[in-house]
């Protein structure tokens, strides 16, 4: 399909669409990161994320509006093309309070 | 490049059961955002078992105790507030569009980004909602939030949809009680309906509320609690007298009582 292209410049273009449609966005809008790098590195040692020898937990806490959900995006987007298998769920709190049927949706 | 996993698994037992065997060989990511229970968190990743090893369980909460109680050991990140550079950073890039102030307006920025305690979220809306606005404009808002008591960050939110038109407040109030999380497609049929034509322009532009990638109406917790605040204030003890109602058992009791005024909206 990208043969049909006459100038690289448009392979490029078709390509980029093509892969972005395969590639899930991020689970949250990420603009205007401010601050989020420092966090990243401190939580890279703790996660070892190219280590395989076991299953690790991470919780991140603090207050509402602090940035979790927006830090959390950002180091699922940063890390996840390590694994088989990625998922986000967003809003666990809100959607299962809707009751089984929220928690289905997940 | 991982593909998605996030699909239906039922109910509650026969959703973690269907997650083991799932995801029991497969090196994973997964984020579990916004957990409030211990319950919950065991629902959805109850052990380390249910994932292939080298798998990473990536757990967001206000509360930190959910993550005191698991099976598995859970290493614990507390995400402080930004430091006074930072702040100032994020309130500059939602007033001004860039990292900084402009010369003219570095004292009252800096004075603004003060009022939201470098709560990321407070910087955002307050910048937002200064966003293109004369000089002698800022100093009467932060004369707002001024008044607002120190670390209230609801009062912060609330100065916003204050600076909204009255109809884009019945259409803001509408959406934080009953219409979060829907298709924008379907509330703006809903709100014409109503002859209110939304213009969701505004609301993103005071960063109230956003549309996903999926087509859904979102806001942050914190800013749907505000409005819904707003209609629960009007009548903290008679649900009856309030413009909205939301939240089942009121409904119950206004319709037991029979006390529903003129002004109630019905839930859609």
């Amino acid at each position: 399909m990208f043969l049909a292209c006459r100038y690289e410049s448009d392979i490029i273009e078709k390509i980029v669409k093509y892969i972005s449609t395969k590639v899930a966005p991020a689970p949250v809008q990420l603009k205007h990161m401010v601050g989020l790098d420092t966090r990243f590195e401190e939580v890279k040692s703790v996660l070892h994320v190219e280590s395989n020898d076991t299953v690790r937990m991470l919780g991140i806490y603090g207050a509402g509006g602090i940035g979790k959900t927006t830090f959390a995006a950002y180091l699922y987007d940063k890390i996840r093309h390590h694994f088989e298998s990625s998922t986000f769920l967003l809003n666990v709190r809100e959607k299962s309070d809707k009751g089984i049927k929220g928690l289905e949706d997940l | 490049m991982g593909e998605d996993i996030g699909t239906m698994v039922g109910n509650n037992f026969k959703g973690s059961v269907e997650i083991k065997s799932r995801l029991g060989k497969r090196r994973v990511l997964l984020v579990l955002d916004d957990i409030d229970s211990i319950e919950k968190l065991n629902l959805l990743a109850g052990g380390r078992d249910w994932f292939g090893s080298g798998s990473r369980i990536v757990i967001t909460t206000r509360d930190e105790t959910v993550l005191d109680y698991h099976d598995a050991e859970i290493e614990k990140f507390k995400m402080e507030a930004l430091n006074d550079r930072d702040s100032l950073k994020l309130f500059c890039w939602n007033a001004f569009g860039v990292n900084r102030p402009t010369e003219k307006f570095e004292y009252m920025a800096s004075r603004a980004a003060n009022f939201a305690n470098s709560i990321p979220l407070a910087l955002c809306v307050i910048g937002s909602n200064l966003k293109g606005k004369s000089i002698e404009e800022w100093e009467i808002d932060l004369g707002k939030y001024r008044k607002v008591p120190h670390a209230d960050i609801q009062g912060v939110l609330e100065i916003s949809y204050y600076s909204l038109s009255e109809l884009e407040r019945k259409i803001f109030l509408d959406c934080a009680c009953f219409f979060k999380g829907e298709k924008w497609v379907y509330v703006e049929r809903v709100l014409e309906a109503c002859d209110y034509s939304p213009c969701f322009r505004v609301f993103a532009s005071k960063c109230l509320m956003t549309i996903d990638e999926n087509g859904c109406l979102e806001m942050h917790d914190l800013i749907q609690d505000m409005g819904r605040e707003v209609v629960r204030k009007k009548s903290l003890l008679i649900p009856g007298k309030r413009s909205r109602l939301w939240y089942h058992k009121d409904i119950l009791q206004v319709l037991k009582e029979n006390s529903a005024r003129m002004s109630i909206l019905p839930p859609f």
